[in-house]
């Protein structure tokens, strides 16, 4: 039996169709342009710091000598045997872990060496693929055929030493002793990652980067990589723990530069994004039910004079705003999802230009995030706000006087 | 008044020892006398030491002269085969695993001659002390228990590496056993040793150099000379370019 407050409610709406009609469609307005733009929000946050976490590593182990003088990628401050440590590390629930090298190098195709300066990567093939998936991004040329001499080249290292697929790549590094120390590989094909520093790279196998640094069973970092790129933090609480890693440093990649300047620049500018849209929204809503409510003052008035208790009064509006604002929250969730989900699916196309001048891996097709999360929250802010909006207003108007009430209306 | 005489007798007893102090010019043209020649091969090991290990390389090496020099790796497996000439003041180096020849210019002639203490740009050196320095002597001090010339060395143009130099010259070898090398901030960037000298013929060589950086810790590079001929007959090809490839 439906208790008969909720069935007076519930004839309320109905009985000014066009009133509630419109409260419900900017409810739904506002929720719906939040969703959308909190999901853009939310994906940039994914495709920035996604694409960091992926090249960095969720988290990061290293000498604390490597990580002190980290800008000179000193290749001295090795890890010696980074066996004990991968083992360590695949032997926790849901973390993968690489060996990497990075080192300097200057590369050239053809007769002149040391032209050219790049960086270069070292890693299992593994690595670049499940964890950067460069097969995917393969723009020319093809995948690691397994051969020995193998390279793979950032669309940007590519274009800078007018290089294809095909062609011999002769790169000058130095061995972890500061000697001088080439390597030749063949060029198998040219990737585009999409972002700028993912483009300005020399890919490798970590054999060759090994020999390259002389480095045998080393590697300047390992890697590893958690179930969620948010979680680096308690990951590297996990990894930390792990006695095989004594001595050495354990990082989650949003406590490392440029990432956690990144990430504290970010936050606050996404704090601030997220407060205004939210603010505005709750504005919309809150306006549009008080204005709602307002106008229905001298019917409070009447309903009082009747005999209607005061906690019944702004009830009954209480529950009108739950219907209204429940109905249009969930229209406003399932509008706004539809032109995130585009988003999602298509992305926006930043440019190249822009994202190969960011020495931050930022992806140049930036993609929304539309999460059950975000449809909650927004959801439960548009019922709230609303039930708020009317509930203060009634509070009021059921306060004073009926007569009181009945001439405000005018 | 007997000891003013016993004074006077010892002063004039030491007039012989002052003068016997040879002057900077004397002194550095003995060094580049002995350290300089018209042609020199020799077979050597090279040592560097860091921290967390230890490298071991064999080289052969020919040298005429002050301007050229030409030098190949033997040893370990991954250096054999490279190869270095110096010619005036360049520096060309042959990388056998991508067979191609390399100038080495720029920043790279400070870098350390296969990750040595020693610099690319050590080995250019082409001048003598005596056209490169002015100096001071300032006076004797022993060294290893040898007595020694300490004289300041300061660089006549800034195009040196080593603006100042202090250097401890062997009385009797007449070779700079110990030297301090500065940079024009003051700051004490090498120190280089030439241990245990052997006669080769009139001339003595330092059988053993010792270079430290001081700007790394832990480090030392210890060059052994195990075979050494200053009058071998050096063909001129050995200091070609086409050299390198050959």
């Amino acid at each position: 039996m439906v208790p008969w407050i909720v069935r007076v409610a519930l004839r309320n709406l109905t009985r000014n169709r066009r009133r509630s009609a419109l409260t419900c469609l900017a409810v739904m307005v506002g929720t719906a342009m939040l969703t959308l733009a909190l999901s853009w929000v939310q994906g940039v946050i994914g495709t920035v710091f996604g694409n960091a976490s992926s090249m960095a590593g969720d988290v990061r182990i290293a000498t604390p000598e490597y990580v002190l003088r980290e800008a000179q990628l000193p290749l001295y401050e090795n890890i010696a045997d980074v066996e004990p440590v991968l083992e360590a590390l695949e032997g926790l629930d849901d973390v993968r872990a690489y060996a990497v090298i990075r080192t300097r190098v200057t590369a050239t195709v053809g007769e002149e060496i040391g032209e050219h300066h790049a960086m270069l990567v070292g890693a299992t093939l593994d690595h670049h693929e499940q964890v950067l998936a460069l097969p995917e991004t393969v723009a020319e040329g093809s995948w690691f055929t397994g051969q020995r001499h193998e390279a793979l080249l950032g669309r940007l290292v590519a274009k800078d030493l007018e290089a294809q697929a095909g062609d011999e790549l002769v790169v000058l590094g130095m061995t972890q002793d500061g000697s001088i120390s080439p390597l030749k590989l063949d060029v198998v094909g040219i990737v585009e990652v999409g972002n700028g520093p993912g483009d300005k790279l020399i890919y490798t196998t970590l054999e060759r980067a090994r020999w390259l640094a002389d480095m045998e069973g080393g590697a300047t970092e390992v890697l590893a990589y958690g179930s969620d790129f948010r979680l680096a933090g308690k990951l590297a609480e996990r990894v930390g723990a792990l006695p095989e890693l004594d001595g050495l440093q354990v990082q989650p990649w949003l406590a490392r530069d440029p990432y956690s300047t990144l990430v504290r620049i970010f936050s606050v500018l996404i704090g601030i994004l997220s407060g205004i849209i939210v603010f505005i929204t709750s504005m919309v809503v809150l306006n549009t039910m008080l204005m709602s409510v307002l106008e229905r003052t001298g019917e409070i008035g009447v309903l009082r004079a009747m005999g209607m208790a005061r906690l019944r009064t702004v009830t009954m509006f209480v529950l009108e705003a739950m219907f209204l604002g429940g109905t249009g929250s969930l229209l406003g969730v399932m509008l706004g999802s539809i032109p995130a989900r585009v988003l999602e699916l298509r992305g926006v196309d930043l440019g190249d230009e822009m994202t190969a001048k960011v020495d931050v891996p930022i992806a140049s097709v930036v993609h929304a995030d539309l999460t059950w999360e975000i449809a909650l929250w927004v959801f439960a802010l548009g019922f709230v706000v609303a039930i708020v909006g009317s509930a203060l207003p009634a509070l009021r108007a059921a306060s004073v006087q009926p007569v009181e009430a009945m001439r405000r209306r005018k | 008044m007997k000891i003013v005489w016993m004074l006077l007798v010892g002063l004039v007893g030491l007039l012989p020892a002052a003068y016997a102090q040879p002057t900077v010019a004397e002194l550095l043209s003995a060094i580049d006398a002995n350290m300089t020649y018209e042609a020199r091969y020799a077979r050597a090991t090279m040592e560097v030491v860091k921290p967390r290990r230890t490298k071991t390389y064999e080289i052969q090496t020919w040298g005429r002269g002050k301007d050229d020099a030409a030098t190949e790796f033997l040893s370990p497996a991954r250096d054999a085969g490279t190869k270095m000439l110096k010619k005036g003041g360049e520096l060309w180096m042959y990388l056998p695993s991508v067979e191609k020849t390399q100038k080495i210019s720029g920043h790279m002639l400070r870098q350390g001659l296969m990750g040595s203490d020693m610099s690319y740009e050590d080995l250019l050196e082409t001048a003598t002390w005596y056209t490169m320095y002015d100096g001071v002597v300032e006076g004797v001090e022993p060294y290893q228990g040898r007595p020694c010339y300490k004289v300041v060395l300061t660089a006549k143009s800034d195009d040196v590496s080593y603006p100042k130099r202090i250097v401890w010259v062997d009385q009797e070898w007449m070779l700079p056993v110990k030297q301090e090398l500065y940079a024009l901030s003051g700051l004490l960037l090498k120190e280089w040793l030439m241990e245990d000298p052997q006669l080769y013929g009139e001339r003595r060589y330092p059988s053993t150099f010792v270079i430290v950086d001081k700007l790394q810790e832990g480090t030392r590079t210890t060059v052994t000379f195990g075979e050494m001929d200053f009058e071998v007959a050096v063909d001129a090809d050995q200091f070609d370019l086409r050299w390198l490839e050959r």
